[in-house]
């Protein structure tokens, strides 16, 4: 039987009217911007679990945690060397507070960390990836010439490359990025790692770990380059990315690594039972839906479309099975629910609709597209 | 085992990303190989007793996690045929050994079928 897993619900520390609120966002001090779009973010959660009623408070027996909105940052990095081994824990090179331990992966990593760390308190209020300060841990030096980085449950594991494909998974902020967001959408939703749900997990990495670089070079969403890994792939290879959220398809087409197999539309939608469904493929769509939703709103991408998408993915009614049509109908009432009517739920439908997918007041549909195999 | 009937096969899914180049079985022959490299292949498939794995190794809790990669790694000997899936993290160093030897081989630019 399908169970959700425990959500969390913050305790309500003060209700302003969100018009009042996002003026304070908008034109407070930095402290009073931090404190209000925390206050907005957990308002406007609070007002969904509301609204979803029965529910999630049937399904919410195990709350817990209560004023995880007012605490200090509490930031804990701790870096391990693997030494090219696949054992852990390995040994501790870097931990908060000590100052660079001169092993450019170990130091990347600890940067990358950080940047992340920050980007969620500071942008989304959120204390690291449950919420409640847990400590981030890092593994670097996985495995010999390891030509990938994951994340294991608990912790963010990354090879160095083998040098002919790939270098260092570390050399890739938006890549340390995606792999502590793995971590926030596993400890916000109950998203199958699988299909659709799959895709629309590897689309909030990708969302999140693009979003993080993007605030660290102070890029809008028009100067963004909406590459997902640049400069990981070996100057041998012919490609500049893993994936392209722009441009789903183009990130590379080499004599090894094949061509990059993502649709950024519906009707281009793959079927297959590879790569647990799809996952890294079919996430060029909805990762393509937010690129659009940032592109038509303008300025920080991380200030209207990441705060929407978070939102939606801190959802009540993302399900184990949530398909691309009902996160984009989720991501419309989300940007509703935080600006009202206008020009950001527009924006969302229409990039949507972009797509191949129309969220219509009372439903999402997707027309039929024929589905394509991998490679075709 | 005689090199010249030795064939190797490699296929991978899973990981950061998709490549379709990297998932489709990628073969050699160990008879195409420089002599060094087909010795280490051999020499590495004796020493994590391939032939005598199980069609499934490695691996730890499936329910969590993103972005694990799996192998497929199958030797052919003339009329015998031996595959196993290597799950994601791979605990034998020898096997991780063998395993890194024949990405060498297979991905080589121009090389492997």
């Amino acid at each position: 039987m399908l169970t959700r897993r425990r959500r969390h619900v913050h305790s309500i520390h003060c209700i302003l009217p969100p018009y009042l609120l996002r003026s304070i966002a908008e034109n407070g001090t930095p402290q009073q911007r931090v404190k209000a779009l925390r206050t907005v973010s957990t308002d406007s959660t609070f007002r969904a679990l509301r609204f979803a009623g029965g529910r999630v408070a049937a399904s919410s027996s195990s709350v817990r945690r209560l004023p995880a909105m007012m605490v200090e940052s509490q930031r804990q990095r701790s870096i391990y060397d693997l030494k090219g081994e696949e054992a852990f824990p390995g040994t501790l090179v870097r931990s908060e507070g000590q100052g660079p331990c001169g092993d450019l992966a170990a130091d990347e990593a600890f940067d990358g960390l950080g940047a992340t760390y920050d980007f969620f308190w500071e942008v989304m209020g959120r204390n690291s990836i449950d919420g409640d300060g847990m400590p981030l841990q890092a593994y670097v030096h996985y495995g010999r010439d390891y030509d990938n980085a994951f994340w294991d449950g608990r912790r963010m594991v990354f090879g160095d490359g083998d040098g002919e494909l790939f270098n260092r998974f570390t050399i890739a902020l938006d890549v340390i990025a995606h792999e502590l967001a793995h971590g926030v959408t596993e400890d916000e939703g109950p998203l199958w790692y699988f299909q659709q749900a799959g895709a629309l997990n590897e689309s909030m990495s990708d969302v999140f770990g693009s979003l993080v670089k993007q605030r660290l070079l102070g890029h809008t969403a028009d100067q963004a380059d909406w590459l997902i890994g640049a400069g990981l792939l070996a100057d041998e290879v012919e490609g500049q990315a893993l994936r392209s959220m722009k441009e789903p398809g183009t990130a590379f087409d080499d004599d090894v690594l094949g061509k990059d197999p993502q649709p950024g539309h519906m009707r281009d939608y793959v079927t297959t039972w590879e790569d647990n469904g799809g996952v890294h493929i079919n996430s060029g769509i909805p990762n393509r839906a937010f690129c659009m939703t940032a592109t038509r709103l303008g300025g920080s991408a991380w200030e209207r479309a990441g705060r929407i998408w978070y939102e939606a993915v801190r959802d009540p009614r993302i399900m184990p099975d949530t398909n691309f049509s009902d996160f984009a109908r989720i991501t419309v009432m989300s940007a509703t629910r935080l600006y009202g009517p206008g020009e950001e739920e527009a924006a969302v439908k229409e990039a949507w609709e972009e797509v191949g997918i129309r969220v219509s007041r009372d439903r999402v549909s997707v027309p039929q597209w024929g589905s394509v195999q991998p490679g075709a | 085992m005689s090199r010249d009937s030795v064939r190797i096969q490699l296929s991978q899914e899973g990981g950061l990303a998709a490549f379709p180049g990297l998932a489709r079985p990628r073969s050699v022959e160990l008879s195409e190989l420089p002599a060094e490299q087909a010795e280490a292949i051999e020499h590495g498939l004796r020493d994590a007793r391939f032939r005598e794995l199980p069609a499934v190794v490695g691996g730890g809790s499936a329910s969590k996690g993103a972005d694990q990669r799996r192998y497929t790694l199958t030797v052919e000997e003339g009329t015998r045929r031996h595959s196993v899936e290597l799950v994601e993290p791979v605990e034998d160093p020898r096997l991780r050994e063998l395993l890194s030897l024949v990405k060498r081989a297979t991905r080589r630019r121009g090389g492997g079928h």
